[in-house]
């Protein structure tokens, strides 16, 4: 390999620092969201520490505010959908099942946003909020004075 | 508010601005890549279709990717060749054979020959015919277009030296297949005539979900398939004494995902890897003595894995020269791409300078 290709695969790390940067702000978002619901967990007489568990955290906000039933649909859901495109190449098969997918995460987040603002006592805005900017109104949920009170439909 | 009234609320603004939003993308992004934009030009343009110098190209590069703007001006043996046919590209009717006008050709394959560089190129929407350019390696002026016999998505080059045969990997009907042209075919073949080249061989190969790339080294065809979600792999076809191959090998050798072009040389083993806007990827494989049979080529093997603008499709090696073709200046990715490479970009990879 000549000097000079070689100059140039050291010089591509300069590249990287934009992937890091973006990396490091999805970090703080999510630790945020992460410190929000480990407060809210609180709230809801479960311990907070399990709001770090990925995954699991997920599973006991369906438990807590909703129904674990649908976090379960929800997985098959997206298995079921993402499946066939790991043995079937077509860009527009992919599309579609992305979007699909796409469709139910969203319908699961705006119902699961509304109950949780439900559930303390809050208005559509703050279910909007969850929506859209989570990071932001889940850490405020977390640390404000409102009382969980169990939502019933 | 009631939570059913709210959450009837919420679904519908949430999907509606959803929707809006996917309507948008599919609007400005989907249809313009379905279009074939009327021109005015008479015959296939030799000039760059984005930038109309060198030094502009240079500008935009050393804003987005600087240290390989500043690789390839502090490189003596940098050359650049425009890739034709850009703007606008004579091809023929697929139904009547008459001349018509092509402004979504969409560059595949290079080819670097003694004389000649080749690319191939096919319509976007599907609606021409595939052509190969034809460009003098020395000066890097355009010699002609060559419409093909074929519709298709036309794949790699590969030029077989000792047989004079340029091959082209093809996937037809859910098929692979590489086929071949004879270089005096080429040499002779004149769009007057209102003709399309018909391949010499047209070989199916087995056991290659998709033909996606192919290169020639050493008697035989490299031939591989791009997988976007797992790993790709290529197999090794021998060319026999009468210039073909018979489509079989029961060896896959497993490459990373999303490779679009392969090179072979001197024991040095070239991917390009790309897709979509992400950047690409060059990575090599230093002292690949034993290629056949050696059966795994990812990218944390690697000896290096160098980030270059989006769009990467061939890369080919011809007398130590690197030569890079992007598919980013077609029109199908115009509005699209953040950078465009309007050329073929090429430098020598050794100390060993030359042309």
């Amino acid at each position: 390999m000549n000097e000079i290709l070689s100059m140039l695969i050291k010089e591509t790390s300069s590249n990287k620092i934009i992937f890091y940067a973006f990396c490091f702000s999805l970090i703080i978002f999510y630790s945020l969201v992460i410190i929000g619901c480990f407060k809210i967990f609180k709230k809801a007489n479960e311990k907070g520490w399990k709001s770090l568990i990925p995954f699991y955290n997920i599973y006991l906000l369906y438990k807590i505010f909703w129904q674990t039933k649908y976090f379960i649909l929800l997985l098959i859901v997206s298995f079921v959908c993402i499946f066939p495109t790991y043995f079937i190449y077509s860009q527009e098969l992919f599309e579609l099942l992305t979007f699909i997918v796409t469709l139910n995460l969203l319908y699961h987040q705006i119902i699961l946003s509304i109950r949780i603002s439900r559930s303390f006592k809050k208005n559509i805005f703050w279910s909007l909020g969850i929506i859209f900017f989570p990071y932001l109104f889940i850490i405020i949920l977390g640390f404000n004075k409102s009382k969980y009170i169990k939502f019933e439909e | 508010m009631s939570y059913t009234k709210e959450k009837k609320i919420l679904i519908i603004l949430c999907f509606a601005i959803f929707i809006v939003l996917w309507m948008l993308y599919e609007f400005f992004v989907g249809s313009l890549r379905k279009y074939e934009y009327k021109t005015d030009l008479t015959s296939t343009n030799t000039t760059p279709s984005i930038y109309y110098t060198k030094e502009e190209l240079m500008d935009d590069l050393e804003e987005n990717y600087p240290y390989f703007a500043e690789y390839l001006n502090n490189n003596k043996t940098t050359e650049m060749y425009i890739i034709p046919g850009m703007a606008m590209t004579k091809s023929l009717s697929i139904k009547t054979n008459k001349k018509v006008n092509c402004t979504s050709m969409t560059p595949q394959g290079l080819a670097v020959t003694e004389k000649y560089i080749f690319i191939s190129a096919y319509c976007y929407t599907h609606k021409h015919n595939s052509v190969l350019y034809v460009l003098d390696r020395i000066s890097g002026n355009f010699i002609k277009e060559v419409v093909l016999d074929s519709t298709s998505h036309v794949g790699g080059l590969a030029f077989d030296s000792n047989h004079n045969k340029l091959w082209i990997a093809e996937y037809k009907n859910s098929k692979s297949y590489v086929g071949s042209l004879n270089l005096n075919d080429i040499e002779k073949y004149d769009i007057k005539e209102n003709r399309k080249l018909k391949y010499t061989d047209f070989v199916l190969l087995k056991g290659i979900k998709r033909a996606s790339f192919i290169t020639y080294n050493d008697n035989s065809l490299l031939i591989g398939y791009f997988n976007l979600f797992k790993n790709g792999y290529f197999k090794i076809f021998d060319i026999n004494d009468e210039g073909t191959i018979n489509g079989n090998d029961n060896i896959t050798r497993k490459i990373d995902k999303k490779i679009q072009g392969m090179a072979y040389d001197n024991n040095i083993l070239y991917l390009s890897q790309s897709f979509s806007s992400s950047n690409s990827k060059l990575i090599i494989f230093d002292k690949v003595t034993d290629i056949k049979n050696n059966n795994y080529y990812y990218e944390d093997k690697a000896e290096y894995s160098i980030s270059l603008p989006e769009k990467l499709e061939q890369v080919y090696v011809y007398k130590n020269r690197l030569y890079m073709l992007f598919e980013s200046s077609a029109f199908s990715y115009k509005f699209t791409s953040d950078n465009h490479i309007d050329r073929v970009i090429s430098f020598s990879i050794n100390d060993k300078e030359g042309k």
